[in-house]
């Protein structure tokens, strides 16, 4: 288990310097010096007068002095110790704006990965044991419409249900989870069950083909040639070796279901990371949007590197590869 | 007694040979009944891409209506004859709306797959054919890529690049890129283990060669699966990107874009206004991805039949 995991955490390394990289250099192909033009007030491409002491002060304020790969290495220094630069629609530090909504974003995550792996791992078994029934038929037919579906026209319609039969009104006031739960979780548990819902379909689709693999094993056959009970055959011998392989899944599940996150914190008006990078890239604030690409990125290598630990925890077949 | 061995000389095989049938190759009219008979949502999905690629390319002459037209007495009108899927609340007739929006997914859809798997398709090529170095640097490159979910890579290039046609198109290409080199490159180990590869290369046949005659014509049919089944993926987050206010900013509608703003406001009173919109969306995306699976099915041998 030690080997494997030293491996996993040296594979995180490279990949996680690989990806600042990729961003820095994304965000650095803007086209001329959209950023200086910018701040001085002129349209990109504007004539301006380089050599000006004001022009190099703001081109240092935004950390544009230097090669780039002297940008990258301040810009990787500075992040590892928390700053984020300063965002350019505000002046204020981007960690700053982002630190109050890091919270509700993580929270929300968490409910909807939750909810997607508890809906998805129940239907994909029912719609197993139950194969080529109605009940299977209804629940893959259900899973392949939540795919095709935009997850964001799903919110609008069930608000727009919600409000016109029962005259729901979306809660507005958002309390931290600690201080009143109750209210947290009246105003994340629809947008949460609405991302986990649409990210179930995957979960559904992959429990259902694992579990039919394993209940034609012959280990299952014998176990019900001796007479056990079908439930003890289903929990002990099928479930155990079926849910296994789901579990990889959270890994791209997470991927996946930020996407959605970004759009339901819209729909939803929910002050979240996601709203913040809309933002961000609307007004073109790269500062902002660096960073969140950033912390997102990391947040999804570190939730593989998470996955992939549990999942050698669980199955000791990874681990002696 | 003599077998039938004895009595043939190699000259009579040869006759026999020459003189015999070729094995035809069952025409496109078979194939076609086959996948009709037995794919049925297959055929559904079939229909509905080419009732949606022929609604983008005949948009002018199906949209009854103007698609910025604004028929200020008919201001919400729910559906009838003359409004179809009713107005919205500048009284602009959302049928005409959704046909004229069918040509930015199609066109975005089309090009941003193509692009997409197109360049991922020869990265995934050279990948797996040279494998050792260069594939361990490709497959680093490409998980590095997978980690930024689809939204927020889209999203971050419009941010630099800005919200234009092609950009937009680019931006999707992006996320469906390392899909595509992905899914070309598996394809391109199983084939580069196959005889016939090993034929051509031991009479000499260089790697580009090898390449482009034996192994490319291969992966046409991975090529086509991912194709279609990415055309939904394409067309989700080109109505997502619309959603935000950040797809393509020209006065053509498309369908995500008739679902922001003031649309979640009325929704309650006019539920047609987002219901219409969304519900082509999720067709369309559901016609691609059936058809994609009985692609898939149709040449993959180990599920024909079934």
């Amino acid at each position: 288990m030690r080997t494997y995991l030293i491996k996993r955490l040296l594979l995180f390394i490279p990949t996680a310097f690989g990806v600042s990289i990729f961003i820095f250099v994304m965000l650095h192909t803007i086209p001329g010096d959209y950023a200086t033009a910018l701040l001085l007030g002129g349209e990109p491409g504007e004539a301006y007068d380089a050599s000006s002491e004001q022009f190099q002060k703001i081109r240092e304020q935004l950390g544009l002095q230097g090669s780039l790969p002297q940008q990258y290495a301040r810009w990787l220094g500075n992040f590892f110790q928390g700053d984020f630069g300063i965002s350019w629609t505000n002046r204020k530090p981007v960690w700053d704006r982002m630190a109050p909504r890091i919270f509700l974003s993580f929270e929300l995550g968490v409910l909807a990965v939750a909810i997607a792996m508890i809906l998805g791992t129940v239907g994909g078994v029912i719609s197993a044991v139950r194969q080529d029934t109605w009940v299977d038929y209804l629940l893959r037919g259900s899973s392949m419409t939540l795919q095709a579906m935009p997850g964001f026209w799903l919110a609008l319609m069930v608000i727009a249900g919600l409000v016109a039969i029962w005259g729901w009104k979306p809660p507005i006031e958002y309390r931290h989870l600690w201080d009143d739960p109750v209210r947290n979780l009246s105003v994340l548990l629809l947008p949460a069950f609405l991302v986990g819902l649409r990210s179930s379909a995957e979960i559904l689709r992959m429990t259902r083909s694992s579990v039919l693999e394993v209940l034609r094993e012959d280990y299952v056959r014998t176990a019900e040639a001796k007479g056990l009970y079908r439930s003890k055959v289903l929990g002990q011998h099928v479930l155990r070796n079926a849910l296994l392989p789901v579990t990889t899944l959270a890994g791209f599940e997470v991927v996946f279901l930020m996407s959605g996150q970004v759009i339901i914190e819209q729909v939803f008006n929910l002050h979240g990371i996601g709203k913040l990078f809309i933002q961000g890239v609307a007004a073109r604030d790269y500062p902002v949007v660096q960073a969140i690409v950033m912390f997102i990125a990391l947040v999804v290598l570190l939730a593989n590197l998470v996955v992939d630990v549990m999942y050698a925890w669980l199955d000791p077949r990874i681990r002696y590869e | 007694m003599t077998t039938p061995n004895e009595s043939t000389s190699a000259e009579e095989i040869r006759q026999n040979l020459i003189a015999a049938e070729p094995p035809r190759r069952p025409g496109m009219g078979k194939y076609m009944l086959y996948y009709f008979r037995h794919k049925l949502l297959g055929t559904v999905g079939l229909v509905i891409v080419i009732v949606m690629v022929l609604t983008a390319l005949l948009a002018d002459l199906i949209a009854p209506f103007a698609y910025q037209q604004q028929n200020y007495e008919d201001v919400l009108a729910a559906p009838n004859f003359t409004y179809l899927f009713g107005t919205d609340n500048f009284g602009r007739d959302i049928f005409s709306r959704i046909v004229h929006g069918a040509r930015i997914s199609m066109l975005v859809g089309f090009l941003s797959v193509l692009v997409g798997t197109g360049i991922g398709a020869v990265i995934g090529l050279i990948s797996g054919f040279f494998m050792g170095k260069v594939d361990a640097i490709v497959q680093r490159l490409v998980d590095m890529w997978m980690s930024f979910p689809d939204l927020i890579l889209a999203l971050t290039i419009v941010a630099v690049f800005g919200n234009t046609l092609p950009n937009v198109i680019l931006a999707i290409a992006a996320t469906i890129l390392p899909r595509g080199v992905r899914v070309i490159r598996s394809a391109t180990i199983a084939i580069r283990e196959m005889d016939y590869t090993m034929a051509a290369r031991s009479i000499g046949a260089s790697d580009i060669r090898t390449m482009m005659r034996h192994i490319m014509p291969n992966t046409v049919a991975p090529f086509l699966i991912i194709m279609s089944s990415m055309f939904g993926t394409a067309i989700l987050t080109e109505a997502g990107l619309s959603y935000l206010g950040l797809g393509i900013s020209e006065p053509t509608p498309s369908w995500g874009r008739m679902l922001t703003g003031q649309a979640a406001q009325y929704a309650p009173r006019a539920p047609w206004i987002i219901a219409f919109p969304g519900f082509f969306i999720t067709i369309t995306v559901m016609g691609f991805a059936f058809f994609g699976d009985a692609l898939r099915d149709l040449f993959d041998p180990r599920m024909r039949g079934r």
